[in-house]
């Protein structure tokens, strides 16, 4: 049985790591990564690379959203905020890798909820991780917990990773539901053997919250270039 | 229709002004290049002329290029810190803010700001001008700065942040206020007329003469109109009284700005400005008239020109004018509208047998007619888009206005700093009934050649009052207006050729393969190849407004009748309901028929079938659907926004908007899906093979929407469900049904099949509860509530079947944030338009303002007069603000918020209701101070502000209480420091930031959106993710 004040305090921990982590960027966080990579079997470097490429091509450069002379529109994107990642008995080393990657490269914390099997694996990831400079607090494990359900009261979170069967999940889903506060997230694989969720082109997605930025170039004068245009060669 | 060439024909302005006044609306955004074509002829130099002018010409800048002392003053600003370059830029920014900022940290900060960010060093000592460096730090601190050069790392910034680091900040405060204060000096005449009239004696004595303006910002408030005409009563006083000069050069004139005399200068109000601001510039006239002081109407926006003709015309009529000859108005070349305000002008003058001047420019407010036109996509500019293309229409209405016939009719007054267009004019003149005016500090050496060798008259338009209210509004003119500081450098450049700048705009012009300039696309070319952009008539201008109200008009008594459509056919139920107008409830809308448990089964049946086929329908089939949809929706304008009226309680621009949101929603969609649904793409797994999936419908998709935006929003989530492949049932808001069934037929016409799209009008709990508990829907869009998203996501969770997608758009608490670098005129602009447009009816609304103390009292002053102005009442007039709230539970529930605070907050200020508003469910916008937004419970849905008070050093602690709400919709910023703003977006967890402008209003597409925490799920609407997340992602 996992202990709600261990829990408590470690989202809040994780939570004061986030805006910090969170503000890194898409290429901060793959730096940081590298040396955590590096240390992975083959399996697993391929689906942590992998998610990391996915994040630098889809979400590291904000997006110049065209519109009206004057004013600049920049579509960028951050993580949600603390996510727990949680597997049953049957989630694999490499499911745990990619979910864990895909969430600290979008820019969220994380706590690592693994089955009691997986907790020497995942003491070695977090090891790892800390060894390539990345803060402890932004992924921290949460060790006892008997069944995934059991982390669905975790105050302030944002989303739940998890490799489970569709009972589970469905079940999960309701505990989440009954929740007052945000939508949370709920990301689960069911596919346990092909992990079609996790390396799907839209995986990320579900770590992110996008933000756009509008700014008025003009507040202080009109933009003395644009007249110039017309005396380009043509 | 008006022909150009017409004008030099002497019968013409002989025409009856009330003819001639009928050609000048439909010109305001004709065609560019057909209306060029007919420019080009009156612009064209004869043999002569063409000679005249080049001789000419080039012989003012030789002559200018010979004197020694022919730089100063602004010219030579603009010569060491060109425009176009980021010092120039940042210069000016500082220029424009630093004065009014009242608390030394945050004008260090600013400072910090500008100063570290730009190439300075390669300015040092670069001008020959005294005003030049010591209108920068130059002079001021070339000295240490070469001291402390030794460590220089080579890059040139670095110099001055070591500079302001090693300095204490005062110090640098203190030379940077006294920099700026030279430059105000020379950008300002005299802080008071008196002043002016004292400095101008010198220029006086070299034979010009003076039009002094007391220019600034627009009134926003009684209180700033009373302000600015007590200065322009002083001073038509002092300069009737003043003598200097009189029988030397001709009697200095006063210029009035009339945005500075009504605090609602606007088509909207015309009544009142036909009214009070009369009366106010006749008892002006008056005065001038009696002290023989000429008054000039200042030229303002594109919108504003027939308010302004309208509003001349009375005055220019009324008996305290007739006969005086000195009453005039400035005409702007670059205004399509230009050379057709001449001709109604001339005939004026010859109605009434007197002479009007009039001060031909080139137009100051170029940029803002370009983003405004693209912004509201209106039918093309008001304006010419290249600068050519402006010269010469300048040229074009000079030869109108210097042709025998205008001659004593109208006096012309030639404004350019440009040497060829006064020597072209010069050239192309057989009288001297005229005269040549130029902006004080600029173009000195030119005009002083011009007085010299010809005998003409030349005025200087001088700007008069105090440095901080008037430089801001200066640096806007002249950035707005930037091309002038090229024209600057190459005059005064001797590696320039003067071959170069001597080129007849006509031959420029002519020379080119499009007289528009392709560079800057048409409002509705905006978004390229891809989509068209949404159209919106233009409701200030006379020629675009008549015919669309009259088209809406003729829908205004309809009834409208509605009720679930399912397989195509719209079916009457037993439960029907009145729709009723929330602005007047005695006027019946139509009916709506709800949808019957048994019809939501039905529907259920019918698209989960239809969903099959509806996905396997090829993707651009698809989205071509939605093409015809967008183009059904612009097609029947005037019955939507007709609708929007009267069920909605909407005012006419939200109306075009609504509209204008939904179509942009089917065209991005449709661009979208063709880009990435429904067709095999490539991709590369982690295991390093390729891999080949497409994304696919997921099946039957609720999509439950909001009364606020009835028709945007509801469109918006059903195009997008629709286009990925998935059948859709929507469940429109109860209040707003008519809408959502209008435009489910549209829908239908454009091709949608019947068996993909259903309409369940109803409550929540007979048609939302039973739809989000069937285990056949595959997902939901919704937007409303927090409360309800929790409800539909915790129905959804409930069922026996698989998670499927939940993409909820939910409440906010917005904020924004001002420090005292703003500008209070902007600030409560954007302040008033973001909490109480819509009547506060927006997801995206302002609802919790917070105010750096230092400026606190100006703004909340200045505040609660601008919210006296506005005007709440029927939606569909011009005049009309703000309209009603939704109904009589949004209204009790606003009120008793209300009632609440006025009992525990300090009440700023409340717009008064007028009596009509008894009739339907109206909430006067009402502003509150309250010590912290903690104190709101939850968001308040209407026209409701709340203001925060909070130290320039607890902007951190701002930025922590806005994240602890939980909320993260939409946040603005005020602030010209680039750092704070950017620190602000940085560390502020919303998902739509505005920085410098109002923060409602977002484009599809351009600004996709969404919220975060509990104001949504994402992905944002209309961005480029959002599609994605109501398909399958199909492996093949």
């Amino acid at each position: 049985m996992i202990k709600q004040t261990q829990l408590v305090q470690a989202a809040q921990s994780a939570l004061r790591a986030w805006e910090g982590w969170n503000g890194l960027g898409v290429a901060g966080r793959a730096q940081l990564l590298q040396h955590f990579v590096a240390q992975l079997n083959l399996e697993q470097t391929r689906i942590a690379q992998w998610q990391i490429d996915q994040a630098l091509r889809l979400i590291d450069t904000p997006l110049e959203m065209q519109g009206p002379t004057g004013e600049s529109n920049l579509l960028s994107t951050s993580g949600r905020g603390l996510y727990i990642i949680a597997g049953e008995q049957h989630s694999s080393e490499t499911a745990i890798v990619g979910q864990l990657v895909a969430a600290l490269i979008s820019g969220n914390v994380v706590l690592l909820a693994p089955d009691a099997s997986q907790i020497g694996f995942c003491r070695d990831l977090l090891r790892q991780l800390v060894a390539g400079s990345c803060p402890a607090a932004v992924a921290q494990l949460i060790e006892g917990a008997e069944s995934i359900l059991e982390l669905s009261q975790c105050p302030s979170l944002a989303g739940i990773a998890c490799v489970c069967d569709d009972n589970t999940a469905r079940e999960l889903n309701r505990q989440l539901s009954s929740r007052d506060g945000v939508l949370v997230q709920l990301v689960a694989e069911t596919d346990a053997a092909g992990l079609s969720l996790i390396g799907s082109e839209q995986y990320l997605y579900r770590f992110i919250t996008e933000q756009v930025c509008t700014t008025n170039t003009t507040a202080v004068g009109g933009n003395a270039t644009l007249l110039e245009l017309g005396s380009q060669a043509e | 229709m008006f022909k150009a060439i017409d004008v030099l024909n002497p019968d013409f302005i002989t025409r009856p002004s009330a003819e001639l006044w009928t050609q000048i609306s439909p010109l305001y955004a004709i065609d560019e290049n057909r209306w060029l074509q007919e420019l080009l002829p009156l612009a064209q130099p004869s043999d002569a002329e063409l000679e005249g002018t080049t001789l000419g010409a080039t012989d003012l800048i030789e002559q200018v290029r010979a004197d020694d002392a022919a730089i100063h003053m602004i010219d030579a600003l603009l010569l060491e810190y060109s425009l176009d370059t980021r010092e120039g830029i940042l210069l000016m920014c500082l220029a424009e803010a630093l004065m009014r900022i009242p608390d030394a940290d945050t004008a260090d900060a600013l400072i910090r700001d500008k100063l570290s960010v730009a190439d300075w060093k390669k300015h040092l000592k670069n001008s020959d001008s005294l005003f030049v460096n010591a209108s920068t730090w130059g002079l001021l601190l070339t000295g240490k700065v070469v001291t402390m050069d030794e460590k220089d790392d080579g890059t040139p910034a670095n110099v001055i942040n070591r500079l302001v680091n090693r300095f204490s900040e005062p110090v640098i405060r203190k030379a940077m206020y006294q920099a700026m204060k030279i430059m105000g000096h020379q950008f300002v005449l005299g802080r008071n007329i008196g002043e002016a009239l004292k400095r101008g004696r010198k220029s006086r004595d070299l034979g010009y003469t003076y039009s002094f303006d007391m220019l600034g910002e627009a009134a926003l408030t009684d209180r700033d109109a009373d302000k600015y005409f007590a200065d322009y009563v002083r001073a038509v006083e002092a300069v009737g009284h003043d003598t200097y000069g009189d029988g030397k050069t001709s009697r200095p004139t006063i210029s009035i700005k009339l945005s500075a005399l009504h605090p609602r200068y606007e088509v909207g109000q015309q009544a009142r400005v036909l009214d009070e601001l009369f009366q106010r510039v006749l008892q002006l006239i008056g005065k001038a008239r009696a002290l023989n002081v000429g008054i000039t109407i200042d030229a303002e926006e594109a919108d504003r020109l027939e308010l302004s003709l309208t509003l001349f015309e009375k005055l220019y009529r009324d008996p305290a004018c007739a006969g005086w000859g000195n009453f005039g108005l400035v005409v702007q070349a670059y205004s399509k509208r230009a050379l057709a305000v001449l001709t109604w002008l001339a005939s004026l003058a010859g109605e009434q047998g007197d002479r009007i001047p009039v001060r031909l420019v080139k137009g100051a407010y170029w940029d803002s007619e370009i983003k405004l036109c693209q912004q509201r996509g209106i039918d093309g500019y008001p304006v010419y888009t290249r600068k050519e293309a402006t010269d010469t229409a300048y040229l074009a209405c000079a030869r109108f206005l210097l042709s025998a016939p205008v001659r004593g009719k109208i006096y012309p007054q030639f404004a350019s700093h440009n040497a060829h267009t006064v020597a072209a004019i010069l050239a192309m003149t057989e009288h001297d009934d005229f005269e040549f005016q130029r902006l004080h500090g600029m173009g000195d050496a030119l005009y002083n050649r011009v007085l010299k060798n010809h005998s003409v008259s030349v005025r200087i338009y001088a700007p008069v009052g105090s440095h901080k209210d008037l430089l801001p509004y200066l640096v806007r003119r002249l950035l707005e207006n930037g091309a002038n500081s090229s024209f600057v450098h190459r005059l005064v450049d001797a590696r320039h050729p003067i071959a170069d700048l001597i080129h007849h705009p006509v031959e420029t012009l002519s020379s080119r393969a499009s007289l528009a300039n392709p560079h800057i696309p048409l409002p509705r070319d905006l978004y390229g190849d891809e989509r068209r952009n949404s159209f919106s008539p233009n409701i200030e201008i006379d020629s675009q407004w008549t015919p669309f109200k009259q088209a809406v008009d003729g829908f205004m008594q309809q009834q409208w009748n509605g009720g679930p459509i399912i397989g195509g056919t719209r079916r009457k139920t037993e439960q029907v309901h009145p729709v009723l107008a929330p602005q007047n409830h005695g006027i019946r809308v139509g009916e709506m028929h709800w949808a019957s448990t048994q019809d939501v089964t039905e529907a259920l049946d019918l698209l989960s079938d239809g969903f099959f086929s509806w996905n396997a329908t090829p993707v651009d089939s698809r989205a071509a659907c939605l093409e015809r949809l967008a183009d059904l929706l612009e097609d029947n304008l005037a019955e939507l926004v007709a609708l929007c009226h009267l069920e909605a309680g909407k005012t006419i621009q939200d109306s075009i908007d609504e509209v204008r949101e939904a179509v942009d929603f089917c065209r991005y969609y449709a661009v979208q899906a063709r880009r990435g649904l429904g067709q095999p793409l490539l991709g590369t797994a982690f295991t390093g093979k390729d891999r080949q999936y497409r994304l696919d419908g997921r099946g039957v998709f609720v999509c439950i929407s909001p009364w606020n935006f009835p028709l945007a929003i509801f469109l918006g989530q059903v195009s997008a469900a629709l286009v990925a492949g998935n059948s859709v049932i929507a469940k429109p808001a109860e209040q707003t049904s008519l809408i959502a069934c209008r435009t489910v037929e549209l829908a239908l016409q454009a091709g949608i099949p019947a068996n993909a799209i259903a309409l369940l009008p109803g409550d929540g709990a007979s048609v939302g509860a039973p739809l989000t508990r069937d285990p056949r829907i595959a997902g939901v869009a919704f937007t409303g509530s927090t409360e309800t998203a929790q409800l539909i996501n915790r129905s959804l969770a409930q069922r026996d079947a698989e998670i499927v997608p939940l993409i909820a758009e939910t409440g906010g608490q917005n904020a924004m944030i001002i420090d005292s670098t703003s500008l209070p005129e902007q600030v409560v602009r954007d302040v008033v338009h973001s909490a109480f447009a819509s009547a506060g009816q927006r997801c995206s609304a302002l609802r919790v303002l917070y105010v750096q103390e230092d400026v606190a009292d100006r703004i909340i002053d200045m505040l609660r007069g601008a919210m006296s102005q506005q005007v709440v009442g029927d939606p569909s007039l011009h005049s009309t603000d703000i309209g009603p709230v939704i109904d009589r539970k949004a209204q009790q529930g606003l009120l008793a918020h209300i009632e609440k605070l006025k009992a525990s907050a300090q009440l700023i200020g409340q717009t008064p209701l007028p009596p009509s508003t008894s009739q339907g469910t109206f909430v006067a916008p009402t502003a509150f101070l309250i010590s912290d937004i903690a104190v709101l419970e939850r968001e308040q849905f209407g026209p409701i502000l709340h203001v925060v008070r909070y130290k320039a050093s607890e902007l951190d602690k701002v930025i922590d209480a806005i994240n602890a709400t939980g909320y993260g919709l939409t946040l603005g910023v005020h602030s010209r420091n680039e750092e704070t703003t950017r620190h602000i977006a940085r560390r502020t967890r919303v998902g739509n930031i505005y920085i410098n402008r109002d923060q409602i209003g977002a484009v599809v597409g351009v600004q996709p959106f969404g919220g975060q925490g509990l104001s949504g799920t994402g992905p944002k609407a209309g961005g480029p993710r959002y599609l994605p997340r109501f398909t399958r992602e199909v492996a093949l």
